[in-house]
């Protein structure tokens, strides 16, 4: 019998989110001699220190929320506009980069366990801004990331940098008129009424992972341990989850009197064209082997869309 | 009468810390043991050797995280000091000791005080009332209860000390009034509050207003009671004009900090830093009291402060992660939840169990914590989340003002200079008169509700 | 020569944590005149600003016990006769400097784990160690002063009355 092991989590009650680790976790105690308790943590870098130290012994985690901790490469997958379309998104990721990351982390003591999905950000504002020009010159909020700073320095726009608890009133004095949330979050938040449109860019997509504390895991049996990658959510599943999550509250805001906005191809490429150029300054400034793995994606990205082709 | 309180306060001091290694170790359930009796007998001798209370704390942490806490050790006291100087929570305390220090050194203070004096001299304990209105508007900008304590407060007490108010009165009513800053609205606790349970946190926001103002007027009319007996003049239009007229400058800090704040230029945090840079550049441009020593004794002292405070802060919020990781708040949950059935009774124990939380953890803990624990119980009884939620605020609001971890308390010690034991004692009637409150809040759902929905 | 030098890093102390103070309403200031008046923030200055007040309290840790401003039951003193006090002081002394000198080396480890671990900072993008350095030395410096204290109680400072 193993002493009970806690999974470390920054998710919110009511996302689809904490679902996920939920039945992740109900999956894990059906595995003989395994119990596992859920544990709230609000810092996502404090809970990467966390499992690493091994006062945690799980942890689901964003790729965002790990970088920090030793691993530049993981925030490649935040770098904005990266992905062509979800397909190729989900080819790359959970192949390429999936599989580059787990030596990684095992180099760190780590283990890969399995990879999840948290949803993309959109822009918030709190007056109409349907195009990348009505960004230009606005107040808004930088998310302590490279990748969000990269992204409203390509719009133009007059970043301010803050913490997200200073966000709600920020938005309510106008000291910023706008920031990128993903939706489900956004919706729960006092800026669904100081700042009412939302815009579907889809420019920043989260990933997660689960991963554990290696000292700790080497004490499972491989039995246990293949029950408990088992036992994680498959990331297809998670995905519709998240996918169905935004589809419920999009209609429950517009009822409410919410301008949530869906772009075309076209309308996003126009965001696009004015980050693309940007992107690779961003790859080669973040460190460790972010271009080693930046290649290899690009080379999976092309080996994908070859595929596609033959396919079609 | 003061020497016979000074003859007493070591009593209390020893008292205090025996109670609070004896509820540290109630709360991990711990039965005198071999374990617990090496402890107790370490923290005595810690005493009789003359060790500083932080390296006691911190002793005591260690002891906590290796002995009593399941996989953790002492280095991970020290990784959890790390995380919360890592904070940007931390960033405005300093800037408003520092802002405050010179004004009180140079003589805006002084020329605000006049102001303020003049201005309130014909209503007794009216710049009482004073202080308390002006944290109810910074409180309205400003979701953190510490950084209105410390705006108002580097003001307002060294003007109610001159003006001839009792320290105990001015330090608890600055250090009480404070506590309005995570009830009127933003507030960081409700944020919080709304992540952790769902509620809607603008719906948090509109219900703390009643209760805010409530509050407000609560500690407004006894300011005005205690001090009616204060000699009081009628206005005397000639030297309003004249304290109006050398104070011009020093009137213009809280209109830059509030037009700044409510025009978007800066936030309250940054305010801190705005108002070390007006009190810098009117002391040694316009008032010319200050000269470059003044300052470099200015952050001196406030170097002393924080190096005093952060340790103490530091030491509280890593034993507030050991007893969430340990689960102790789901144990106590259950352990009200398996004595009362009726709504009466139910919320009696979920209120003095939020008490007792209050005087070991800060808000923010407490309610990430507690609210999702706490909610299902609330509702499955008939009360409406929001109106829970704000009941929660309230008693965590409290514990600002309950030792030992009593953050108004902490941090009220550093910046007004005064004992921990003063400022607790300062504090105890506007605890009773809060707790009288918390009834109202309570059992009136409506001055929650009405504005909300 | 002993209180030379503790003055002389006393000195030092003071300056640095001085110096940060500055340094942080600097930044903190210029992030708000760069977006208010250029028209773009300083990307990080809230975050350096952080880790200017975190170095400055640090640091404020051994400054108090330079000054004697520690708090303390001074109470239990009187449990012991006039005459014992100066050896308890000593004794004191030596404790502190003990405790001191333990949560340095666990804080030195837990400095050298982040090396190894390459922790960064989300925002500045650079190691955190650097800074977390402030943790080992604030322990440390207070384990040599309290242990100088001991050695040579005549430079013992005066401590401040809290009661
Ligand atoms: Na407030
Ligand atoms: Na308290």
């Amino acid at each position: 019998q193993q002493e009970t092991w806690k999974v470390g989590s920054a998710a919110q009650p009511g996302s689809s989110l904490l679902t996920i680790v939920e039945e992740s976790v109900a999956n894990w105690n059906k595995v003989p001699g395994v119990k596992v308790e859920r544990q709230f943590v609000a810092s996502e870098q404090e809970l990467a220190q966390q499992v690493l130290r091994g006062r945690l012994q799980m942890a689901s985690i964003s790729f965002a929320g790990i970088s920090p901790a030793g691993f530049p490469e993981a925030a490649l997958v935040n770098v904005p506009f990266l992905w062509a379309n979800e397909a190729e998104r989900n080819y790359v990721l959970d192949g390429t980069v999936w599989k580059y990351m787990t030596r990684l982390f095992e180099a760190k003591g780590l283990v890969a366990i399995g990879i999840g999905e948290v949803g993309w950000n959109g822009v918030v504002c709190k007056t109409a801004c349907p195009t990348p020009e009505s960004l230009k010159g606005l107040k808004a909020r930088v998310a302590p990331t490279p990748a969000s700073r990269m992204f409203w320095s390509a719009m133009g726009a007059n970043g301010v940098q803050m913490p997200l608890s200073e966000l709600f009133p920020a938005l309510q004095q106008s000291l910023v008129v706008a920031a990128d949330l993903p939706f489900p979050y956004y919706v729960t938040t006092p800026a669904r009424e100081s700042a009412p449109f939302y815009y579907d860019l889809r420019h920043l997509h989260h990933p997660s992972l689960v991963v554990a504390n290696k000292a700790a895991w080497d004490k499972l049996t491989p039995a246990q341990q293949q029950g408990i990658r088992d036992g994680v959510l498959p990331v297809a599943q998670q995905r519709k989850m998240v996918a169905d999550e935004i589809a419920e509250k999009v209609k429950e805001f517009r009822a409410k009197g919410g301008t949530y906005v869906e772009l075309n191809q076209a309308q996003r490429d126009a965001y696009r064209k004015l980050v693309e150029s940007k992107q690779m300054e961003l790859v080669s400034s973040m460190g460790g082997k972010s271009t080693e793995l930046f290649d290899l994606m690009q080379a999976a990205r092309r080996e994908f869309q070859q595929r596609r082709g033959t396919l079609n | 009468m003061d020497a016979v309180i000074r003859s007493r306060s070591p009593l209390y001091w020893s008292l205090g810390i025996v109670v609070a290694v004896f509820g540290l170790l109630g709360l991990f359930g711990l039965m005198p043991g071999p374990k617990v009796l090496f402890f107790l007998v370490m923290v005595i001798g810690l005493l009789v050797l003359r060790q500083p209370v932080v390296l006691i704390l911190a002793v005591i942490a260690a002891y906590t995280h290796a002995y009593f806490a399941t996989n953790s050790g002492v280095e991970f006291l020290l990784q959890d000091m790390w995380f919360v100087v890592n904070r940007e929570v931390l960033l405005s305390i300093p800037m408003f000791i520092v802002a405050g220090a010179i004004m009180t050194r140079g003589s805006i203070a002084q020329r605000l005080i006049n102001v303020m004096m003049e201005l309130t001299a014909p209503i007794p304990g009216g710049m009482g009332v004073a202080a308390v209105l002006g944290c109810a508007v910074f409180a309205a900008i400003s979701g953190s209860s510490i950084v209105t304590m410390l705006a108002i407060g580097s003001i307002m007490y060294p003007a109610m000390i001159s003006a001839g108010y009792g320290k105990p009165f001015s330090l608890g009513l600055i250090a009480s009034a404070g506590t309005l800053g995570i009830m009127i609205p933003p507030s960081i606790p409700m944020i919080l509050f709304g992540i952790m349970t769902e509620a809607s946190i603008t719906e948090m926001f509109k219900a703390g207003i009643g209760p805010g103002l409530l509050l407000t007027l609560v500690f407004a009319i006894y300011s005005y009671a205690v001090n009616r007996r204060m000699p009081t003049k009628p206005w005397n239009p000639g030297r309003i004009g004249t304290a109006l007229r050398q104070g011009i400058w020093a009137i213009l800090l809280p209109v830059i900090l509030l037009g700044g704040i409510y025009s978007g230029y800066f936030s309250p945090t940054e305010a801190a830093a705005v108002s070390v840079l007006y009190a810098l550049l009117v002391e040694t441009f316009i008032h010319r009291d200050m000269k470059l020593p003044d300052y470099g004794k200015v952050l001196t002292e406030t170097v002393g402060l924080l190096g005093t405070l952060l340790p103490l802060l530091a030491i509280a919020a890593s034993l507030n992660t050991v007893l969430d990781y340990e689960g102790v708040a789901a144990g106590w949950v259950n352990f009200v939840k398996a004595h009362v059935t009726d709504k009466a009774t139910m919320m009696i124990g979920i209120n003095l169990l939020l008490l007792v939380v209050g005087c070991l953890m800060d808000a923010g803990s407490a309610i990430i914590v507690f609210s999702p624990l706490l909610l299902p119980l609330a509702t499955s009884v008939g009360y409406d989340p929001i109106h829970f939620g704000i009941i929660m605020t309230a008693n965590l609001e409290i514990g600002y003002l309950t030792p030992p971890v009593g953050l108004n308390l902490i941090v009220a010690m550093a910046a007004f200079k005064e004992s921990f034991w003063t400022i607790c004692k300062a504090v105890v009637p506007f605890v009773i008169l809060m707790l009288l409150w918390l009834v109202a809040v309570i059992a009136f759902p409506e001055l929650s509700l009405s504005l909300a929905r | 020569m002993a209180r030379r030098t503790l003055e002389r890093v006393y000195g030092a102390e003071i300056f640095v944590a001085c110096a940060a103070f500055v340094l942080v309403a600097g930044a903190l200031i210029s992030d708000i005149v760069a977006r208010e008046v250029l028209g773009n923030g300083i990307f990080g200055a809230q975050k350096f600003a952080v880790f200017c007040t975190a170095v400055a309290g640090l640091l404020g840790f051994a400054v108090v016990v330079h000054s004697g401003g520690h708090l303390r039951v001074q109470a239990v003193d009187r449990l012991f006769p006039p005459a014992w006090h100066p050896t308890m002081a000593r004794l004191g002394d030596v404790v502190s400097s003990g405790i001191c000198l333990f949560f340095g080396i666990y804080a030195l480890e837990f400095v050298e784990s982040s090396i190894k671990l390459g922790e960064t900072d989300m925002v500045l993008e650079i190691p955190v160690w650097p800074i977390q350095l402030a943790v080992p030395y604030l322990f440390l410096v207070s384990a040599v002063r309290y242990a100088l204290y001991a050695a040579f109680p005549a430079i013992r400072p005066v401590e401040k009355d809290h009661e």
